[in-house]
């Protein structure tokens, strides 16, 4: 198995080669190794391991597939005095991100008419696809901007989208420190200014399900997770702002050839305390806040929806928790028995602390923090709880990973009529794209059950319950 | 089974690709596996006497498929239309499909053919009438195209046609399996074809790209190929919007095979 050495269970090291500063660690199941392409990806694993001030191991989670620079499921912390920071540790679509809120009502309460109203509902407020933004909302001005990369999700609290207690329930409570606009290009912000509020296309959704299992009793009913209630998970990012910010940046640093010596041009990066690093730094994190602000506009038309549909009261749709999933942080770890400050690179990978981490608020620090892990549209999402393994600097999955390409997924799925397929499966689904549909069809993906199992055999997470799409809106 | 001694209706053309929408207005509309671009045009021949030529018949001076843009929607023939056709316009290489048309055609008049002496008029015929020329005119929006091997047709009727020889030609790019994103191999003689044809391998998955294409000021190291690319997708996202993040920066322009130019673009989604 492509030279990997079982050392713990679901725990494979990949030994140091020349020029790799230190080991990587795949973290998987012999079974979810059998059945991925695994060889492109570890390549890129390696590769992360050259970066400077790169420290403990290269990481890889049981979702990992090939990406940009860093593989898809890739973490790596980095000295915050002498490492680096590198855009494809980040990935475009900066805190790309899901967010799970609980209903109080039950599925079995729902009839069908009701699910079908309330999908239309979704779907009529919530834009979605390629190039769909804001239409009747005022653009974001430079002022706008200014508070909101400062304040993050409070700035939409602040507008009237969602209540304060929100932002105790997110990640960072919304808010990444250091943002600064003037690192954002006005490119950014003219492809921003519309799409607060949006989903955009690819992978990203709105799903409404029920809460199908409970694993962890304590935990659950600490959370009001309850078997038969009802959910609503958001998938989104920074969308164009985002995007924008992370080319700006690849193309200064490819231009100021910083890519030199490195295995990869991709891999592209900065010292973390050179001027350049800081920008990208400060520019990364408006996008962060643009993003977070970005889903709780989108949980502001969901509750909307439920308003609309199901006469629930805006408040009564309970907003769990936040995760970041392309992100760089500064963390402190122990490592080698020190603590250290670091810049955590997860790309495609959750932050997933334990009980007792400073930064979350009591009733997480008590119980760990929510982990999110959206498997796919027809079979299970999940909701984990962190056991901050420093092994991996406290992180987790973030999703199922592919399994299949979209040309693949697209060819297999060519002349069936997917709504109509979804529906006999029991999902009901709109997308404003046939082809995304095909695209993100369940069997594009590894079998969530299979990644949360390789997560919790390495005490990654644990897992609170397992969900059940049954409405999903698609890009 | 062909029968080599009988007459058929033969002409050279050559295979077109393009994102062909899937709801053109109403025609007869031709099989999208049938649309070609015509160069030649035999009428009712002899098969045998086409054959012995074949071999000896100039051959495509280029390696690579052309790629050109349908830019106009035509109505043939003029006075009384029978068909609705997209105009082909190239990009790039201008005068390839020209000459490749006037060396074929005098050949084939050597060779005693009646050659048709108006000026060629680059075309593919999407339709036969009955059909509604506003309608056309009025849906019709800018598709990137190339064409790729050229083939001996044998026109079998209603708008069905038969390949009975073709000579390949290497596709500008192709779209290849990648888990996440979306990935091609694009080729060319040059490393500018790179740059003209992954701009087209992008207008392919959305036409709207088009509009942003830059046939003119190509680029040669993939780093500024990507720039201008990444403009492209900017541009167009701002614009209208896209399916794509941005192409990354991913590999280098290798020759392949002592002929070509090969890189591999994959684009973020």
């Amino acid at each position: 198995m492509s030279n990997l050495e079982k050392i713990g269970p679901a725990s494979y090291l990949v030994p140091k080669e020349r020029g790799m500063h230190v080991p990587g660690l795949l973290i998987a199941t012999e079974a979810l190794i059998r059945e991925m392409e695994i060889e492109r990806p570890l390549e890129q694993v390696r590769n992360v391991a050259h970066l400077q001030g790169i420290l403990g191991y290269s990481v890889a989670m049981p979702d990992i597939h090939w990406g940009y620079g860093f593989p898809i499921g890739g973490v790596a912390a980095m000295d915050a005095k002498e490492g680096v920071i590198s855009p494809g540790g980040v990935g475009y679509d900066i805190n790309c991100g899901v967010r799970l809120a609980i209903i109080p009502i039950s599925m079995r309460d729902m009839t069908d008419k009701m699910k079908r109203d309330l999908l239309k509902r979704i779907y009529e407020i919530v834009p979605s696809g390629v190039g769909r933004g804001q239409r009747g909302k005022k653009p974001l001005s430079q002022k706008d901007y200014q508070v909101l990369v400062k304040q993050g999700a409070r700035w939409s609290v602040e507008q009237g989208y969602g209540f304060a207690q929100d932002l105790e329930h997110i990640e960072s409570h919304g808010c990444i420190k250091g943002a600064d606009l003037a690192a954002v290009s006005e490119h950014a912000r003219d492809r921003g200014k519309d799409q607060l509020g949006t989903i955009g296309s690819g992978n990203h959704f709105v799903e409404v399900g029920e809460i199908q299992k409970i694993f962890l009793g304590d935990t659950a009913s600490a959370w009001g997770v309850e078997e038969g209630l009802i959910y609503a998970m958001i998938h989104s990012g920074s969308r164009g702002f985002g995007h924008q910010v992370c080319q700006d940046t690849l193309t200064t640093f490819v231009n100021k050839g910083f890519h030199e010596g490195l295995p990869d041009r991709q891999l592209v990066a900065a010292p973390i305390q050179s001027s350049d690093g800081k920008k990208y730094f400060a520019g990364m994190a408006a996008a962060a806040n643009f993003a977070f602000n970005n889903r709780q506009q989108i949980l502001h038309e969901v509750r909307q929806a439920f308003h609309d549909v199901c006469s629930i009261k805006m408040e009564e749709v309970r907003l769990l928790y936040d995760v970041c999933h392309n992100i760089a942080k500064f963390e402190t770890h122990k490592i080698d028995g020190n603590q250290k400050e670091v810049c955590v690179h997860r790309k495609g990978a959750t932050r997933a602390y334990g009980p007792g981490a400073e930064e979350l608020m009591p009733l997480f620090k008590q119980t760990g923090q929510p982990v999110l892990v959206p498997g796919d549209m027809g079979r299970a999402s999940y909701l984990l709880v962190g056991l901050g393994n420093p092994l991996t600097f406290c992180s987790s999955c973030h999703g199922a990973g592919r399994a299949r390409s979209r040309v693949q997924s697209l060819k297999s799925w060519k002349g069936i009529d997917l709504i109509d397929h979804m529906e006999t499966k029991g999902v009901l689904v709109m997308a404003t794209s046939n082809r995304t549909i095909a695209e993100e069809m369940p069997d594009a993906y590894k079998d969530v059950d299979n990644v949360v199992e390789a997560v919790e055999e390495a005490k990654l997470a644990s897992r609170v319950a397992r969900l059940r799409p049954h409405l999903v809106l698609k890009g | 089974m062909i029968n080599d001694s009988c007459e058929k209706r033969l002409f050279f053309g050559f295979q077109v690709e393009a994102p062909w929408p899937e709801d053109f207005p109403s025609a007869r509309l031709l099989d999208p596996s049938h649309r070609h671009l015509t160069v030649a045009f035999l009428g009712k021949t002899s098969y045998q006497k086409v054959q012995d030529f074949l071999e000896r018949m100039p051959k495509p001076s280029f390696l690579l498929g052309q790629v050109g843009v349908f830019d106009s929607c035509l109505f043939l023939p003029p006075k009384t239309p029978r068909v609705v056709a997209y105009h082909m316009k190239a990009l790039g290489y201008q005068n390839l499909l020209l000459n490749y048309q006037k060396e074929l055609s005098h050949f084939l008049e050597e060779e005693g053919y009646h050659m048709d002496k108006r000026d060629f008029l680059p075309h593919v015929t999407l339709g036969r009438s009955p059909f509604f020329h506003e309608k056309w005119e009025e849906y019709f929006f800018p598709l990137p195209m190339y064409y790729s091997s050229l083939h001996l047709y044998e026109s079998l009727g209603n708008s069905h046609y038969q390949s009975l020889w073709n000579f390949p030609l290497q596709p500008p790019f192709i779209e290849i399996e990648h888990e996440a994103d979306i990935a091609f191999h694009i080729y060319g003689e040059t490393p500018e074809d790179i740059h003209l044809h992954a701009q087209m391998a992008l207008s392919f998955e959305c036409p709207a790209l088009l509009k942003y294409l830059d046939s003119q000021k190509l680029k040669t190291s993939i780093e500024e190929i990507v720039i201008q690319l990444n403009e492209m997708v900017i541009e167009a996202d701002r614009e209208e919007g896209t399916p794509f993040k941005a192409v990354s920066f991913h590999g280098d322009i290798c020759k392949k095979q002592e002929r070509f130019y090969e890189w591999e673009m994959i684009v973020d989604v």
